[in-house]
């Protein structure tokens, strides 16, 4: 856990109007309480609530990642990192929306990535040493693992500019595999053209990371499994 | 309509910055979302009531309903002398008042901080309350660490088998960043910070949020959440020189407090969502330090007689497992659910005073119109063990700490109640009390109870005609420790007989 917050008050500020904005719409739709007209939403399938409850989980992870590097690495990864975060969590409000819109939970109940037909699961990549008992209910192609996270707050300078991104293009590769699934099985097209976008922007991200990793002269890490 | 006596006048101008701080507090404090997913198990027809308390010799009872600070009693100023019942003061240390919830420890207590009394308080950071002459608590100690500086909200926890207190840095509402973990087992007058960098009394950042936290019962996880985005995150706590973070997620719209259960095996997270509830999560993962962890859904379960879940605490019953679940707005009150079938929590009871019951919603905008968002609402609700509890003790805001006896939870009643006295005119003072601080007074709890066609947003001060207490207290044999916003750290004695213990 190795972040310093340059400002803080920033943060503080952003945070502060999305609260604020947050109570304002509890007071527009307290006193009528929003009528929802089911027969006006699409209908959501399996692979449709189950990416969005995974790919919720997958984007908050490099949520975390950006966050943890914001002040510590150079400034063309910074402008890349915070790209990334904002982009992320901007989709992960999206999903949020969806998800209440069809009265499906948040977080699931079983293991991850059931709605990809054919999954076998993997972990991403250095489980040696943890309790990795995981790779068998399905952990999502991509993500670091809790150590790999905590390497990312211990290192500096161009070693940690490195492992920043090699850390975010194997989770933005993973990512891939999930948005190719959700983009050819959804039922909603709203999610199959979602899937298209975050694809498509994760692809732009990956070509940035890849050109500055390769000027740091370092290797992309390998996507398990 | 004019509400008691306005407070002090030094503080009538204010700067810009401050207004800001606390339109950021109370949209925190609330926060309440869009609509969550299904409900499981809320029964209708359960029942609220809990009889009143008998209250013995020493008393000073109160004059209204039960847990009413009457308008009247606002105005006269006899809310200035507290109400108390079956329970008398032993020692009370209020100091510059204190920020949410409190801790203690021993014969110590530790006062919450607002991130404003970083600047502004003559001793700024973490309280500590020597109480160990009850005649004369003095001020031992102050912690300053990012952590215990950047207002800890309901953040700052004991852990009182491994005697450790921790504290997130929660700034406006919804921080992380630091956390402080000190021993207070050696000697809790002076806590030694344990994770400083090299000694000193800085710690490394880190990302995860930060508005509530709790220890598992096993010591070794320190669990926080935060309120945008349902964040969540778990800190490994094996080493405390070296806090880890071993999980990070988003688990909902708007996470409340938290809670573990005895085996770390499940969290119970709040929610600050419409409707109000509690969900229940698996967190093995998380208890086993697996390399890739999640949290699975085990259930939600949700209300509408009460709004921003406050949080849920886990106990047994003759062998049968329950959790209590208290709302922190909405006059939610508390409530027991059966978790013998944790995928399908069934309610067993409820737990109102009479001034929350539906039909006296007038008297509660009437009497708390001028005091602030919270008005008579549970916040922290604590029990004198976990296992066959006899005894439940809240922290009930304006209506002061509260005790039940609840060995048969079906059949709750009240057998004390201390509200201390209002602290009106003292706001100068006060500068570390999240109460004190807010610097309009605008009533929020009835949002969705009281039509909103009524009087106009009141933006002025708050009138102080009664305290917040927020504190979970703690049972310490026939005492009860505990923190109220504007008087400070306080240590209760029952009377009477009345703790069946």
């Amino acid at each position: 856990m190795t972040w310093t917050p340059r400002r803080p008050g920033r943060v503080f500020s952003a945070v502060a109007f999305t609260v604020i904005g947050a109570v304002a719409a509890l007071l527009l739709t307290a006193a009528g309480a929003l009528p929802r007209d089911r027969e006006r939403l699409p209908a959501a399938g399996p692979v449709d609530i189950g990416f969005s409850q995974d790919m919720i989980v997958h984007h908050q992870q490099a949520v975390t990642m950006a966050q943890a590097v914001l002040g510590r690495v150079s400034p063309s990864v910074a402008q890349l990192a915070t790209g990334v975060e904002l982009n992320q969590i901007r989709e992960i409000g999206q999903m949020q929306g969806w998800l209440n819109l069809w009265d499906a939970p948040q977080v699931s109940s079983g293991p991850a990535m059931t709605w990809m037909s054919g999954h076998q699961g993997h972990g991403g990549a250095d489980d040696s040493g943890a309790d990795d008992s995981d790779a068998d209910d399905g952990a999502m192609p991509g993500l670091a693992s809790v150590d790999e996270m905590n390497r990312l707050g211990e290192l500096e300078g161009d070693d940690l500019d490195a492992y920043f991104l090699q850390l975010m293009i194997r989770h933005h590769e993973g990512g891939l595999v999930m948005t190719a699934a959700a983009a050819r099985d959804a039922t909603d097209p709203h999610v199959r053209a979602f899937a298209v976008i975050i694809a498509t922007e994760q692809r732009q991200e990956t070509a940035t990371m890849s050109g500055l990793l390769s000027a740091l002269g370092r290797e992309p890490l390998p996507l398990s499994g | 309509m004019r509400a008691g006596e306005p407070g002090g006048r030094d503080l009538r101008q204010r700067t810009r910055v401050r207004f800001g701080a606390a339109l950021v507090a109370i949209a925190a404090a609330v926060s309440p979302a869009a609509a969550g997913a299904g409900t499981a198990g809320a029964a209708a027809g359960v029942s609220t009531a809990v009889p009143r308390a008998k209250c013995g010799p020493g008393s000073s009872a109160e004059t209204g309903l039960q847990g009413q600070v009457p308008l009247a009693d606002r105005r006269s100023g006899r809310s200035r002398q507290g109400y108390r019942c079956n329970l008398e003061l032993v020692s009370r240390y209020q100091g510059q008042g204190q920020g949410t919830i409190g801790a203690s420890y021993g014969k110590c207590q530790y006062l919450g901080t607002i991130l404003p009394s970083a600047v502004t308080a003559k001793r700024p950071g973490v309280n500590v309350v020597d109480m160990s002459d009850p005649r004369k608590p003095r001020l031992s100690d102050s912690l300053l660490s990012p952590a215990t500086l950047g207002g800890t909200w309901e953040t700052l926890k004991v852990h009182p088998g491994r005697g450790l207190l921790a504290a997130v840095s929660v700034g406006a509402a919804t921080g992380g960043f630091f956390v402080s973990v000190y021993d207070v087992k050696t000697d809790c007058r002076h806590p030694r910070l344990l994770n400083g960098v090299k000694g000193t009394k800085l710690t490394m950042p880190g990302a995860f949020p930060g508005h509530e936290a709790s220890w598992s019962p096993d010591g070794r996880t320190y669990w926080t959440t935060g309120l945008l985005g349902g964040a969540i995150a778990a800190l490994d706590m094996t080493d405390p020189r070296k806090p880890k973070v071993v999980y990070n997620g988003l688990t909902g719209m708007v996470n409340h407090g938290v809670n573990v259960s005895p085996d770390g095996n499940r969290v119970y997270v709040a929610s600050s969502s419409i409707p109000a509830g509690i969900v229940i999560f698996d967190s093995s993962d998380i208890q086993r330090r697996k390399a890739h962890p999640r949290l699975r859904r085990v259930s939600e379960t949700t209300w509408r007689d009460g709004i921003v879940s406050q949080y849920a605490l886990p106990f047994t019953d003759r062998g049968r497992r329950y959790m209590v679940a208290v709302d922190e707005l909405g006059s939610g009150g508390a409530r027991f659910f059966d978790l013998s079938d944790d995928r399908r929590p069934r309610l067993v009871r409820k737990l109102k005073l009479e001034i929350n019951r539906p039909e006296n919603v007038k008297a509660r905008v009437a009497d708390l119109a001028r005091n602030g968002i919270f008005g008579y609402d549970s916040h922290y609700c604590t029990l004198d063990r976990t296992a066959d509890p006899t005894t439940m003790a809240c922290g009930w805001a304006q209506s002061g700490i509260r005790v039940f006896d609840i060995r048969d939870l079906r059949k709750p009643r009240e057998i004390a109640y201390y509200n201390p006295p209002a602290q009106t005119g003292r706001r100068a003072k006060l500068v570390n009390s999240a109460h004190a601080f807010v610097p309009f007074g605008g009533y929020f709890s009835d949002i969705l109870n009281a039509t909103p066609d009524g009087q106009p947003l009141y933006t002025g001060e708050t009138d102080m005609t009664a305290d917040w207490c927020m504190s979970p207290p703690r049972f310490d044999g026939d005492r009860l420790w505990v923190a109220c916003d504007d008087n400070g750290a306080l240590l209760l004695r029952f009377t009477n007989g009345v703790h069946p213990r």
